[in-house]
């Protein structure tokens, strides 16, 4: 690299140090990125894509716009943009360090010809006596003081903020270190899903973009889910119990609601969203001068006829083609084999379609005689879907944005002020010359010259 | 009660406007006095009416700061503009700003006004709300957009001089009411700075928000995308004028573009399929 710097006709460097390409590439990525607002992304763009003519639909699949911020040519858009930023920093800094270190000497010729008069003041007391006084009021301006002794006069230089030089090189570090922190989450974390029935438990998770499962290392069980709604209907809490556990055992417990993640063994679990699937069905027998009542899932099986025959729930229906809740029972007796569907509006069902049950044997709910099933209802159950992650690159970005802050602060805020003072005599009195030099800001340079002026007077302190 | 107030704030504020027109057209600081006393009784006002509001939202047991919805956004912008407003003329000590920047503060609270009743009601917070990062996030944000369009009302001041003043003045002296183009396109840049620092820290806090909501501090949502795009176009408008040294036709033409780029971010993400849909 030194090389290179050397040699300000090396086309790669010099193409990497131009500001135009700098400005060239924010704009292209900004229109890029509208373009990514505009186009349904990822799982979003599966249906659109669909209506669009062949030809067309190729073209952005080539392109990946439905991908767009993960595509190729936008993270060469950003790397571009990264390596602009770094080589048009290097460049620069010698420049920011010559001007930190430079320090002008109050003695240079011609610093003290064009003042304005307030800024020339005489003085009873000796050249000696009127520069300590002097020197005190820049310290307690600016701080760091030096002195020149001549012959006939005094100079004295003060400065403060040369570091306001290295602000913006803190804004490009910190825009690098968030880059930096998203490309360790990128390649290090990973980020799923997964859905947990109140009750249940999960061992594994969904991986974003349908990279298949992964194992967590422990269970999940939610012990309780609770939403709750305002008057108006609007939703007020959405809040998982949840247990981690390992080897059976539980090691943690903890409330996850919105805005307050849960975090265990490194990985973290926010509430994202929740549903309701149909639950336990509750099934009334009655067949031989007997009722009985059995609470049953999907696919769950249980013995009747003093275990000769079996009974199995193939499915749970909330509502079968719009009559209602409905559940499909198996009954199997040897080697006979029956299935039916069990309706909870069967009276109300037969009341409009008479005779449907003698037609359709398969909406006979008394088809394994002499028994009989009925439906009084299907419990709801929740489920609570979260989602999972593990960034290693969040406190890389935080420290990034942290140093942009800080950045703009220096930048945009400080300035390298200079006064220059020389005491001398003119006319049999002392006199007092003030000037000075802003990097940035006259206006704050101003008022720290006037400060100056009125504590050596002793007007302030 | 605190929408009755901000109605009058949405009055006080035109009148403001016409004073402040007023003293442009007739170069006569009476009026100038008067515009700068009116927007301050409309601050004043206004400042009342949100405290009114946050004090109601905790007598009605809710106690959210209202930076909620859409509604409270707009007032909360407007009264960005006019704070920041009136801090830059005091400061610089000239009114000549006011007729471009009221339009935009008084249209801001106009538009609110115009939300349906079910909107200007003070309404419990969702979940994805229930955080300490609302009041931060919003207030970081809106102070940007308020300094953007500032920004804004001086580019349209900038070419509105030079309409005035018939052909471009390569003199850029003084031209009738108007300061000259160097200073007006020095207090676009100043302009641009407090918003694009505003609007880092509003996208900074959002992100952190984020991290703990959703578990992701940057999704690309498409509020997200255009706050970033936002923030490129000034970027592109900073670095142009210090290292390109970019100044006046240009620097303003990029303060009305990143403005209309800032309300697209504001208004215009909501037509999207975005995750800051309970905004509407």
């Amino acid at each position: 690299m030194q090389e290179e710097k050397k040699n300000p006709k090396n086309p790669v460097w010099s193409f990497f140090s131009s500001v135009r390409l700098t400005l060239a590439l924010l704009i292209i990525i900004a229109l890029a990125a509208v373009i990514g607002t505009v186009v349904p992304q990822q799982e979003a763009a599966g249906e659109s894509l669909q209506k669009l003519p062949p030809a067309l639909a190729g073209i952005v699949k080539f392109l990946q716009v439905t991908d767009l911020y993960h595509s190729p040519w936008f993270l060469l858009l950003m790397g571009l943009l990264t390596v602009n930023l770094v080589v048009c920093s290097l460049n620069r800094l010698p420049v920011s360090l010559r001007l930190y270190r430079r320090r002008p000497g109050p003695d240079r010729p011609g610093l003290y010809d064009a003042l304005p008069p307030d800024r020339v003041l005489e003085a009873e007391g000796g050249v000696e006596a009127e520069a300590d006084r002097m020197e005190r009021a820049l310290r307690k301006t600016l701080g760091n003081v030096e002195r020149k002794q001549g012959d006939q006069a005094v100079w004295l230089a003060a400065h403060r903020g040369a570091w306001s030089y290295f602000g913006v090189y803190a804004v490009h570090a910190g825009v690098l270190v968030i880059i930096l922190g998203a490309v360790i989450g990128s390649i290090l974390g990973f980020d799923g899903h997964v859905n947990i029935p109140e009750g249940g438990s999960v061992d594994a998770i969904e991986l974003r973009g349908g990279k298949g499962e992964m194992k967590l290392g422990f269970e999940v069980r939610c012990d309780d889910f609770d939403v709750e709604f305002y008057d108006s209907g609007m939703p007020k809490l959405y809040r998982s119990d949840l247990s981690f556990m390992k080897g059976g055992e539980i090691r943690a417990r903890g409330v996850l609601m919105v805005n307050h993640p849960l975090e265990f063994e490194g990985i973290r679990f926010y509430q994202s969203t929740y549903g309701a699937v149909p639950g336990e069905a509750v099934l009334v027998i009655t067949g031989k001068g007997q009722r009985t009542v059995r609470r049953a899932r999907q696919g769950e099986r249980f013995d009747i006829e003093g275990g000769k025959a079996q009974v199995e729930i193939l499915r749970i229906e909330g509502n079968l083609m719009r009559m209602g809740p409905a559940v499909k029972i198996g009954v199997r007796e040897g080697d006979r084999a029956l299935s039916f569907w069990v309706f909870k509006f069967i009276d109300a069902i037969e009341e409009q379609n008479p005779g449907i049950t003698r037609q359709v044997p398969q909406f006979n709910a008394g088809l394994y005689r002499p028994y009989r099933f009925g439906l009084e209802g299907i419990e709801t159950s929740f489920y609570t879907g979260l989602k999972v992650n593990r960034d290693p690159g969040v406190p890389v970005v935080g420290t990034g944005a942290f140093l942009l802050v800080a950045g703009f602060l220096l930048t945009f805020f400080s300035s390298h002020r200079q006064i220059f003072v020389r005491v001398d005599r003119r006319n049999g009195k002392t006199r007092v010359s003030v000037a000075g030099q802003s990097s940035r800001d006259p206006a704050k340079l101003d008022r720290a010259v006037a400060r100056a002026v009125r504590i050596y007077r002793g007007e302030a302190s | 009660m605190n929408t009755k107030m901000l109605g009058w704030a949405t009055v006080i504020y035109l009148v403001a406007m016409a004073f402040y027109l007023i003293r442009l057209l007739r170069e006569d600081e009476y009026w100038g006095k008067l515009a700068t006393g009116t927007a301050l009784f409309g601050l004043a006002l206004h400042t009342a009416g949100i405290a009114v509001r946050w004090w109601e939202s905790h007598q009605m047991g809710l106690g959210h700061a209202p930076l909620a919805n859409f509604y409270e956004s707009m007032i909360f912008f407007s009264w960005a503009i006019m704070l920041l407003y009136l801090v830059m003329e005091w400061r610089i000590g000239s009114r000549v700003i006011g007729p471009f920047v009221t339009p935009v503060a008084f249209l801001s609270m106009a538009y609110a006004s115009l939300s349906p009743d079910e909107a200007t009601r003070i309404q419990p917070l969702i979940p994805a709300l229930q955080s300490n990062w609302l009041t931060s996030h919003v207030v970081t944000c809106f102070m940007g957009y308020g300094a953007f369009a500032i920004a804004f009302g001086l580019g349209v001041l900038f070419f509105a001089r030079r309409f005035f003043s018939g052909k471009e003045n390569p003199a850029k002296g003084p031209t009738g009411p108007f300061p000259d183009e160097g200073a007006v396109e020095e207090l676009i840049y100043h302009s641009t700075i407090m918003g694009f620092i505003f609007l880092s820290l509003g996208i900074i806090t959002g992100s952190v928000w984020a991290n703990f909501a959703r578990g992701a501090y940057w999704s690309w949502d498409p509020k997200e995308t255009w706050s970033l795009i936002t923030w490129l176009i000034y970027a592109t408008l900073l670095h142009a004028r210090l290292v390109r040294g970019w100044r006046g036709k240009r620097v303003a033409v990029m303060a009305i573009a990143g403005f209309a780029s800032v309300l697209f971010t504001y208004l215009g993400v909501n037509y999207l399929d975005s995750l800051h849909s309970y905004l509407m």
